[in-house]
């Protein structure tokens, strides 16, 4: 007998989540999310796509020091360094900074290692993605391009 | 002669047609209805462009998709599977089920001239017996199918169909008996015409209401009769694929086809043993001016319901055009059949759409609760489905047939 009473009552959650969901979608209990339409939105602390941050007079916060370079497991960055170019008090600057997000493998260890703070993972976005190789291949006018994740929309 | 040999023909190809497509059709409704059970949206992302709109009917383009995709399939046949029974199986599994829709009457016969238009195909004084006996071989595509594939999961498939099949055909046997005896005839339209009136005073005659026993009895042994959760163990997806590992292709979904077909035909089943097949409770059949209009404002009414939240809350415009569409042609004709004068030939024929719109209806209801069943109960073990089977309803329906007997006398 208690079993009859068990199914009735698993029948009843049942029914009830259908005619929920089946009436009022989303509104009910459904908490599938259609991802190319919409996503959630990442947290605060979500390594996202690397960017590089600007000092305030425009020049790149990078010194170009290979601390970034050095501790990246996937070996994924790539900096040639150059002479920062008038008389800035610093000495060097990244003359090229590249990094293959395809190698990367998101630790966050870059963005620890950076003594100047130039390089963060801070975007609020993953890697969009892509049918070509070349796209993933960021070079330091793009990653100098990417927005804060609170200037996103 | 001629004549109704062509109208055999046009009904065999409606059936088929309809049948088909509901089965197709069913398999769209189970899975949405399974992911809105479990709080997931299901299958509703096929779509056709045109003029850059998409149109996905909230999923039903699904099984177009689902069809498309296994025709393309490769037809694989296993090493070492006998291949003309392999070949076989599926059409077995498919034509048994088909079969089986031959003696159910859909509506009451209807006399155009002097045409004598029935809607089941032949009226056997013995139909329940061949509904029964006809709806039993179906297993022979699940023991083949599983045997002749050289596979030990689908051989393993097959065995437990036929353990199953045979002990609640012991079940499903009893049960009948009890309703034979209770109905006091074998003919289908005859054990329709014992359900109308009421009982007790106010409920309809209805098999369910004379004889609830019998109704759980024999719900519970169609459901494992059609292989249904929470007795699936033929086909255990998560333990042992099934009887149809092996197969591919248009003949795997022959067998998925026939197991959603043998899903309505249980449904038919039910609705015409126990819930009075066409007949409208508290109407006479004579009454075709009441009952016309208020069949057909139902059908019409539910769907117009439905689709105001179709658009507000699914936001599919496409699903929502096609139910309200429907609905209003349904609320069109009820409005129309209030200017139909009675006894006349159109209300004739609107009263057996009418009447096959219950039907459907009715078989829908059932067919809601099997799946509601099936994505609420988990499936028994084997020597579980056993002990069920012959230590709790086999004698219950012996008893059932007992007192069935005795209410008789």
């Amino acid at each position: 007998m208690s079993g009859i009473s068990g199914i009735i009552k698993g029948l009843k959650v049942t029914f009830t989540h259908f005619v929920t969901n089946l009436l009022f979608g989303k509104k009910g209990d459904i908490v599938t999310v259609e991802y190319p339409e919409e996503g959630l939105k990442y947290g605060p602390n979500f390594r996202g796509v690397h960017r590089l941050i600007l000092r305030e007079d425009g020049t790149p916060r990078c010194v170009a020091c290979y601390m970034c370079q050095t501790i990246c497991p996937a070996l994924c960055i790539k900096i040639t360094a150059a002479k920062r170019p008038g008389s800035h008090p610093l000495e060097k600057m990244p003359q090229e900074f590249i990094i293959d997000e395809l190698r990367c493998v998101v630790c966050g260890l870059c963005v620890e290692a950076c003594p100047e703070d130039a390089i963060r993972m801070d975007s609020g976005r993953h890697m969009p993605p892509s049918d070509n190789r070349e796209n993933f291949i960021l070079n330091s006018k793009i990653l100098h391009s990417i927005k804060d994740y609170r200037d996103r929309k | 002669m001629i004549l109704s040999l062509i109208v055999e023909v046009i009904k065999v190809a409606v059936l088929l047609a309809v049948a088909l497509t509901c089965g197709a059709v069913l398999s769209w409704v189970e899975r949405r209805m399974s992911g809105f059970i479990q709080d997931r949206l299901g299958p509703n992302r096929a779509k056709i462009s045109i003029k850059n709109r998409d149109i996905t009917l909230g999923g039903l383009l699904h099984p177009v998709a689902d069809g498309l995709k296994l025709l393309f399939k490769e037809d694989f046949i296993p090493e070492g599977a006998n291949r003309v029974l392999f070949v076989i199986a599926p059409f077995f599994a498919m034509f048994f089920v088909l079969a089986g829709f031959a003696s159910i009457p859909f509506a009451e016969s209807i006399n155009i001239g002097d045409f004598n238009l029935r809607f089941n195909f032949f009226d056997l004084n013995i139909g329940v017996l061949y509904l029964f006996a006809i709806s039993s071989l179906s297993i022979y595509g699940v023991i083949l199918g599983g045997y002749s594939s050289n596979n030990k999961w689908g051989l393993l498939g097959g065995i437990r169909g036929a353990a199953q099949l045979i002990s609640y055909e012991t079940v499903l046997g009893l049960t009948i008996l009890s309703m034979v005896i209770y109905y006091n005839t074998l003919s289908t339209s005859e054990m329709l015409n014992r359900q109308s009136g009421t009982i007790y005073g106010i409920l309809p005659a209805w098999g369910i209401f004379a004889q609830p026993i019998s109704f759980i009895l024999m719900f519970i042994a169609l459901l494992a009769e059609g292989k249904r959760a929470p007795f699936d163990i033929p086909e255990g997806e998560s333990e042992i694929i099934g009887y149809f590992v092996e197969y591919s292709g248009l003949k795997f979904a022959m067998f998925f086809l026939s197991e959603f077909i043998e899903i309505i035909f249980i449904g038919c089943v039910i609705t015409l043993l126990f819930l009075g097949g066409y007949r409208i409770p508290y109407l006479k059949i004579e009454d075709y001016a009441l009952a016309v209009p208020i069949i057909f404002f139902v059908a019409g009414s539910i769907p117009v319901l439905l689709s105001y939240f179709a658009i507000r809350y699914h936001k599919s415009m496409s699903f929502f055009i096609l139910l309200l569409s429907f609905g209003i042609f349904c609320l069109v004709i009820a409005t129309g059949s209030l200017f139909v004068s009675d006894n006349s030939l159109t209300m004739e024929i609107l009263m057996r759409f009418a009447q096959i719109l219950v039907f459907a209806i009715k078989t829908g209801i059932i067919i809601f609760i099997m799946f509601l069943i099936r994505w609420t109960l988990p499936r028994y073990r084997f020597d579980q489905l056993l002990n069920l089977g012959w230590k709790k309803l086999v004698p219950i329906s012996i008893l059932n047939v007992l007192l069935t007997g005795l209410i008789i006398l």
